[in-house]
């Protein structure tokens, strides 16, 4: 990796709670080509010298995922450059393949769980380009919840690194929240969990510590995820399993993962915090092993609500179809 | 010296409106109204453009873009193709406001012109121009009530324009009478070729903008008010 860089909104959004999408879409088309000019001049690599250009075609905010294709199809089409849209699950997934201190030796096939704000996905990867999902969540993301739980305790936005913040100085074993495993299945629920945690803190009174409470609502989350991640990984016989997302990045749920697996002899990998979180270096990650297999020329149009795996699936693309290459032109 | 080649792209309404054209009256234009605007469709239109005439992104000369106001998506998909063009291929970028194209577009008006987009709500983004052929509208940009925007142009003959005035022909006629002339539908959308011209004017004027910091003209309402009561009335 030559350079990576990130202009986070989240403090403009924070008082809102969540994404403003309107502001966020402005917001992103102020920042990406001066973000492009800085992270070129750091690689110290002319656009003009690039095999392609990667952009994430979705899941996500229709607004700002248009701002990113767009600009990625203008620098694209001046320079005659292959442009190639990225699942932004299936981006996440290979922070696994970027160097870390926790990642070396990473292979496939893994089970991973891709849990963040807006996702909890249990994915059997066989290879690159062949995704299954094995179980989603049901009702809110893992993220979701402890945003929620945040909220609760009157904590800031984004809500995760301030709960673990918190719990650090709790019992995680103060409170015992409700654990959803689901009749052992691969799907997830934490929408029981936030509103346990609703109801405590409206009738235990003041006799509790906030800390506790973080604690033992982190401790319930990660449980789950640890627990059901290392289940569908023996079910499958895989040998390995990973983590990514922005939920990836807290160190209980690392911890509780790095345990279970140990027990269950699987190997785990857990790719650098500032890679869980969303960022380009995967984007640009995915397209690279895309291009290595050659069959990755997307239709480069946005779909707010792409699933995993259907970027991924080339079977019924015409190659005809797949580029939007402009080599013709330049 | 060989001829500048420019491309002109506007998005801010329903339709997407292209136009690529050279000094030596060489030009090619296109028009689409009614499918969605994306930004697939946008560079599928530049590229045939491009095809069409035979020619590659690397003999262009300039941008031009339709910097709104009009819809908050579309506008931004104009606007990040032209920045993204421009910044990549070191190119002069000129940002046109829409309804400066829509007022340009109609010719030789002997009247006031004012353009009127249909900005939801009830209301519209609108602006006065005197002469339209003498560029920017002294009153500024401005999104308001058509009530309120006909209550600021008084009773005058005056020329309208745009989705915003096609929708509320029925108003603006009552209100006006035979003052109001209502342009018909193919006036409605701002052209390629008039904001080619428009933004070759300003080019030669030395009126570019950087492609790292142009960013729509959204018209937020509070800042659309503060800038019509800062202006004077005709
Ligand atoms: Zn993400």
């Amino acid at each position: 990796m030559l350079a990576d860089l990130l202009a986070s909104q989240a403090a403009m959004h924070g008082r809102f709670g969540g994404v403003v999408p309107e502001m966020a879409s402005r917001r992103h088309l102020e920042l990406v080509l001066p973000l492009i000019d800085e992270v070129l001049a750091r690689a110290g690599i002319p656009l003009s010298d690039m095999s392609a250009i990667a952009f994430t075609a979705g899941p996500g905010l229709v607004g700002s995922l248009l701002v990113g294709a767009t600009t990625a199809r203008a620098l694209a089409f001046a320079h005659g450059l292959p442009v190639l849209g990225v699942n932004h699950l299936e981006a996440h997934l290979y922070a696994h393949f970027l160097p870390g201190a926790q990642t070396r030796g990473f292979r496939l096939p893994a089970v991973c769980l891709i849990v963040s704000g807006g996702h909890t996905d249990l994915v059997l990867w066989e290879d690159h380009g062949r995704l299954k999902v094995m179980g989603r969540t049901r009702d809110d993301a893992a993220g979701e919840a402890f945003d929620k739980t945040a909220r609760l305790l009157g904590l800031g936005y984004p809500g995760g690194p301030e709960v673990e913040r918190l719990a650090r100085q709790g019992d995680p074993a103060a409170i015992p929240f409700p654990r959803a495993y689901l009749d052992d299945g691969d799907d997830f629920s934490f929408s029981g969990l936030k509103t346990a945690v609703a109801t405590f803190l409206r009738h235990s009174g003041p006799s509790f510590r906030l800390a506790d409470v973080a604690a033992s609502f982190q401790q319930a989350c990660v449980e789950v995820l640890a627990a059901k991640l290392v289940r569908a990984a023996c079910r499958e016989g895989v040998k390995g399993i990973g983590i990514c997302g922005g939920v990836a990045a807290n160190t209980v749920l690392r911890r509780e993962v790095a345990d279970r697996a140990r027990m269950a002899g699987l190997a785990a990998w857990f790719p650098e915090p500032a890679l869980c979180t969303d960022n380009a270096a995967v984007v640009a990650c995915a397209a690279w092993h895309a291009l290595d297999r050659s069959v990755a020329w997307y239709n480069p149009t946005v779909d707010p609500n792409l699933p995993l795996g259907r970027v991924g699936d080339h079977g019924d693309s015409d190659p005809g179809k797949r580029g939007d290459k402009h080599e013709n032109l330049s | 010296m060989t001829a500048l080649l420019l491309l002109a792209m506007d998005a801010s309404t329903a339709c997407l409106s292209l136009a690529l054209t050279r000094d030596d009256g060489f030009h090619i234009e296109m028009g689409h109204r009614g499918a969605k605007v994306r930004a697939e469709s946008v560079f599928a239109a530049v590229h045939r453009l491009f095809q069409d005439a035979g020619m590659r992104p690397a003999e262009l000369g300039a941008v031009v873009v339709g910097a709104g106001p009009g819809s908050f998506t579309g506008t931004r998909i104009a606007v990040a193709a032209a920045k993204g063009l421009a910044y990549a291929r070191s190119l002069p970028l000129v940002a046109v406001s829409t309804l400066d194209v829509l007022a340009a577009g109609l010719p030789a008006p002997g009247r006031r012109v004012c353009p009127l987009l249909d900005a939801r709500r009830e209301e519209v983004y609108g602006a006065v121009y005197p002469n339209p052929h003498d560029g920017c509208p002294p009153g500024g940009y401005v999104n308001m009530s058509l009530t309120g925007f006909l209550d600021l142009l008084g009773d005058g003959p005056a020329a309208f324009l745009g989705d915003g005035a096609l929708r509320n022909r029925r108003q603006i006629a009552e209100r006006l009478g035979e003052r109001a002339w209502i342009a018909a539908e193919e006036w409605a959308y701002p052209r390629g070729l008039v904001l080619a011209r428009l933004g070759r004017e300003r080019l030669e004027a030395g009126e570019t903008t950087d492609p790292l910091t142009l960013v729509p003209l959204y018209l937020r309402r509070s800042e659309a008010e503060q800038a019509w009561l800062r202006s004077p009335r005709d």
